[in-house]
């Protein structure tokens, strides 16, 4: 199945910048990347597995603010999970619009 | 400690007592003794009638001249009214008439200065006294304060009415004097259980007025707006915030219904939860709706809604209280407004630089790169001439210059890639995200997998 070009653009803007940041702050040697489509949603998660942070003491920058926006710009959903010594996920939710969610094709 | 403990027991909350000293010469002879028992049935009578015709406002005043009735017609020195409170641990003055030339009573007796005869009266005894030494020897804590109080002869009589005060009329002669007939001890009782249930009404009375007058003074002073309405929604009374708040005057909005001022959308919203109210399936309301002042201008209220039930079987009244929340809106409209706002500028920022991101990659790809790609070629060209020309060493200088123009190509397409990604755009997110990964790993120490629906394919180092 193949997205909506506005929504792979999220998703793929979402993938640079949360991969730009593993490379700049996580100290991680494994990255997972993982893309699904069920039941009419589409999620992206980036997953590392580096030094993570405390969630609840750092300041959020442009990137992050970045992605929440282009989330909540397709009503979709932004979520940040991290924890110090264990590393970071974010994850990407978006609403697949009804007519493309009957076929399972190539994203 | 005796007496605390038979109080405890007892369960009496108050005490009455009425102390009679009597003047130093002797009493009436007992020859005289039927009279006084008939004069003082008639003062009983008399005081019991007043009682019942006056208002709340007169009976002290009454009290205290019935007392000074009995004082007079006994000879004695002085009448006093004692009350004990629940748990205290004395006995309080309430009322007090003296004869002339009598010293007055004290204003509070500890139960500890007299245990034996609250002992007794607790019991509902009647204590006679012609003189001190009718104290038994465990009363010497009595005797030694009748007698410094200059009491001679005393009776403490206990009222007995049922009341939750309860009671204690007492006799006593600074001079010794002859037995009192039963007939006027029993009267004695039936006018200390007037004047128990005079007190009793009295402090009812006062009670309901304290809370009446605090009532009143919340109702008038409240920052927020109260009424009481019927079941139909008429405003019986209103208080002055919500005259206020409405721009109303009371006159005006006594009579009106709720509807009236009400928004007719809220309006309607709310009858199912009135209805709810009145049928008893809850106890109460909260809502928030718009009404209308006098002049047209909109409020926003958050409303509390009770009902007020009383005894007497009327129909109940809609307690309502109104709280203006209009600023409270107006600020949640404002800030709401300016968070789309805020919202909409960050969509159209993002869209702005997609767009800018797109321009500058194509240009990079398109023409800087293209250039640049002609600028090797030809560097590639002049580099074979010279090596064919016998420059040698100028041959491999070219040669070196095409190799770094090519590693700027090489960049430059990277960052055009980075800017606007031609795969996502032709083959769809799958393959630029694996062509994303595949970029990282191979720049980067870090192992990329790519997981896809239904397992982990594409896995990168």
């Amino acid at each position: 199945m193949r997205l909506p070009s506005e929504m792979s653009l999220c998703f793929y803007r979402v993938a640079q910048e949360a991969l730009n940041n593993v490379l700049r702050h996580s100290e991680a040697e494994q990255v997972f990347v993982t893309l699904s489509v069920s039941n009419g949603i589409a999620q992206l998660s980036i997953k590392d597995t580096g030094i993570g942070f405390d969630t609840s003491t750092f300041s959020q920058g442009i990137g992050l603010l970045s992605m929440r926006e282009r989330l909540r710009m397709m009503g979709g959903e932004f979520e940040l999970e991290s924890t110090p010594g264990k590393g970071t996920q974010v994850t990407a939710r978006l609403h697949v619009p009804v007519e493309g969610a009957a076929s399972q094709g190539r994203a | 400690m005796r007496t605390e403990v038979l109080l405890g027991c007892l369960g009496i909350e108050s005490l009455v007592i009425l102390f009679l000293l009597f003047s130093s010469h002797r009493g009436r002879s007992a020859n005289n003794t039927l009279e006084t028992c008939y004069a003082l049935s008639k003062i009983i009578a008399k005081f019991s009638e007043s009682i019942a015709a006056s208002n709340f406002d007169q009976l002290d005043a009454i009290v205290e001249s019935g007392m000074r009735d009995v004082l007079e017609l006994v000879g004695a020195g002085r009448l006093c009214w004692y009350l004990k409170q629940d748990g205290s641990s004395s006995l309080e003055r309430i009322y007090s008439v003296l004869a002339a030339g009598s010293s007055p009573s004290p204003s509070t007796v500890s139960v500890e200065a007299i245990p034996y005869s609250l002992e007794c009266l607790m019991k509902g005894e009647i204590l006679t006294l012609q003189s001190l030494d009718d104290l038994p020897p465990e009363a010497e804590r009595d005797r030694e304060f009748y007698r410094q109080e200059l009491i001679g002869r005393l009776i403490l009589i206990p009222s007995n009415c049922g009341t939750a005060s309860k009671g204690v009329l007492g006799i006593v002669s600074a001079a010794q004097g002859a037995n009192w007939p039963e007939g006027f001890m029993s009267q004695l009782t039936v006018f200390s259980n007037l004047i128990v249930t005079t007190f009793e009404r009295k402090h009812a009375e006062q009670l309901r007025r304290d809370s009446e007058r605090r009532f009143r003074c919340l109702f008038q002073e409240a920052p927020i707006g109260i009424a009481l309405e019927d079941t139909d929604g008429r405003l019986l009374f209103v208080n002055p915030a919500l005259c206020t708040m409405l721009g109303y005057a009371e006159e005006e909005l006594l009579g009106m219904s709720c509807a009236q001022f009400s928004n007719v959308e809220d309006h309607n919203n709310e009858l199912p939860r009135l209805e709810q109210l009145l049928n008893g399936s809850i106890e109460g309301y909260r809502m928030e709706k718009r009404f209308f002042r006098k002049d047209a201008t909109g409020i926003w209220g958050r409303v509390d809604i009770s009902l007020l039930q009383d005894q007497s079987g009327d129909p109940p009244l809609v307690l309502a209280m109104l709280q203006d929340i209009t600023c409270h809106k107006t600020a949640v409209g404002e800030l709401r407004e300016t968070k789309l706002r805020l919202e909409k500028l960050a969509h159209r920022l993002i869209q702005v630089q997609d767009d800018e991101r797109s321009r500058i990659s194509r240009e990079l790809h398109d023409d800087i790169g293209q250039r640049l790609s002609l600028f090797g070629i030809e560097l590639d060209l002049l580099g074979r001439s010279l090596t064919k020309l016998g420059y040698d060493r100028k041959g491999e200088q070219a040669a070196l210059l095409h190799s770094q123009v090519n590693e700027i190509i090489s960049d430059l397409h990277d960052l055009s890639h980075a800017l606007h990604s031609t795969k996502l755009q032709h083959l769809g997110l799958r393959a630029a995200l694996r062509d994303l990964c595949n970029r990282i790993s191979q720049r980067h120490r870090v192992a990329m997998e790519l997981c896809e629906e239904g397992g982990c394919g594409s896995h990168q180092k």
